[in-house]
């Protein structure tokens, strides 16, 4: 197949198929409604680790957890999440809540909405090592 | 030296029906409510990877191209162009695939460029598309050398490998079950390949078939999905970005940073690039193995069953 022909192709099949999902709802992130979702998608995502303490954001798209290995972020993540340990993240205050730098080419990091009086709750986390 | 043998570019040819087959998939899902799940930004990273591994091949496929052509003019074999010699191929292709694709799980090096094929948490056919932009540079071509020395015409070898891919394409659905007995039996199907998708743990490093499953059944590797155990898309450790460009050499820099770490042997260097995902110099039993068997450590019940026939309790 000449490229003149495939490219267009598939140039638009993308962006067709991108705009019919978004406006089919299939855009949406996902939530953690408690402290209970959040455990049973950490328990799904790390099963060999045990939670002790859970911070969710009040937005309710991620939570930092507390086991015996140190603090992890779990973040939605399109129509799922992801987690990653914060031992050696940065987490940096923005406007509209905090950015965690995870320094993983894989996983670069969220920034994640808070208010106010959630911020420097999640601060207090940023050298990784508060369990 | 110029050789008429030709084949059709059937992997490009086919780019229209994935984008038919993958609109079909959608609509059902939409209109059933289950059987598979979609989400944009998952589905566009998975084609834009698609579309990515067709501009590498046609960027860097003169690499593999100039190696089996090389290989062609050395050996005195030519099993001509028969279609029961295309027939042959095609099956000793498969077999070829099926290792490849074994050492694409078992040997780093490998499978920094395979991973980017199991970074999604979904499975539809869009997560067919997802597929490496640096298969050359795991030099796995040469485990096709023996076709072409056997006297199978290196066009014929990539034709069939396209339609090896192009199989593989329709099995990335949960919209599909279980097909009939002697189906399952013999191919690869949806079911087998949803198992070969899971991060659960008796799923891990199981049903490496491209289009015969009997590869997995004569080689141990085969474990059938069960219905107590659903099946979770995805890698171990998955990742946290839809950024092609990272999702396409996210392992690559991981492998890199591990080699080029202070204070370790050229062999515990090398050693991080040809063990198996996992492997630690400081922690060498990491890996599937050791998350087997920590998960029957801590379900006994499962010690023995599928995927956990070698571990005990």
């Amino acid at each position: 197949m000449p490229l003149t022909v495939l490219l267009p192709m598939v140039v638009f099949g993308i962006l067709g198929i991108a705009i019919l999902l978004h406006f089919l709802g299939l855009s949406r992130t996902m939530q953690f409604n408690d402290d209970a979702s959040v455990s049973k998608q950490f328990h799904r995502l790390n099963p060999a680790l045990s939670v002790q303490n859970i911070v969710k954001s009040s937005a309710g798209t991620a939570a930092i957890v507390s086991t015996s290995t140190g603090p992890y972020l779990i973040w939605a993540f399109g129509a799922d999440c992801t987690s990653h340990s914060l031992m050696g993240a940065d987490i940096i205050a923005v406007p509209r809540g905090v950015r965690v730098r995870l320094n993983d080419f894989a996983s670069p990091g969220p920034t994640i909405s808070l208010t106010d009086s959630e911020k420097p709750i999640w601060l207090e986390f940023k050298t990784g090592d508060n369990t | 030296m110029t050789d008429p043998l030709t084949y059709p570019d059937i992997v490009n040819m086919a780019v229209p029906a994935f984008i038919a087959a993958i609109l079909i998939e959608l609509c059902w899902i939409v209109i059933k409510g289950k059987a598979g799940r979609y989400e944009t930004r998952d589905a566009v990273a998975s084609l834009i990877m698609g579309a990515g591994s067709v501009a590498s091949g046609i960027i860097l496929g003169f690499i593999a191209w100039g190696f089996f052509v090389l290989l062609w003019r050395l050996t005195p074999l030519d099993l001509g162009n028969s279609v029961w010699i295309v027939a042959l191929c095609f099956v000793l292709d498969d077999l070829r695939y099926y290792w490849v694709h074994r050492f694409g799980h078992r040997i780093r090096w490998v499978w920094a460029s395979h991973v980017n094929h199991h970074s999604s948490q979904h499975y539809n056919l869009t997560t067919a598309l997802r597929q490496t932009w640096t298969g050359t540079f795991t030099f796995m071509m040469i485990v096709r050398a023996p076709l072409i020395l056997l006297g199978f015409h290196p066009a014929m070898v990539l034709f069939v490998g396209g339609i090896n891919l192009i199989y593989q394409f329709w099995i990335h659905t949960e919209a599909i079950g279980k097909l009939p007995n002697w189906i399952e039996a013999i191919m690869n199907t949806p079911s087998h390949h949803r198992v070969h998708h899971g991060r659960n743990p008796r799923y891990l490093d199981a049903n490496y078939a491209g289009v015969f499953i009997i590869w997995d059944r004569l080689f141990g590797t085969f474990v059938p999905e069960q219905d107590d155990d659903k099946v979770d898309y995805g890698l171990v450790n998955n990742i946290g970005t839809f950024n092609p460009l990272r999702v396409a050499f996210h392992e690559w820099v991981s492998v890199y940073k591990d080699m080029a770490q202070t204070g370790i042997s050229i062999g515990q260097r090398f050693g991080y690039a040809l063990n198996p995902p996992g492997w630690r110099h400081d922690n060498p039993g990491r890996g599937s193995e050791a998350l087997k068997a920590d998960y029957v450590k801590r379900n006994p019940e499962v010690a023995g069953s599928p995927g956990f026939e070698a571990y005990k309790p």
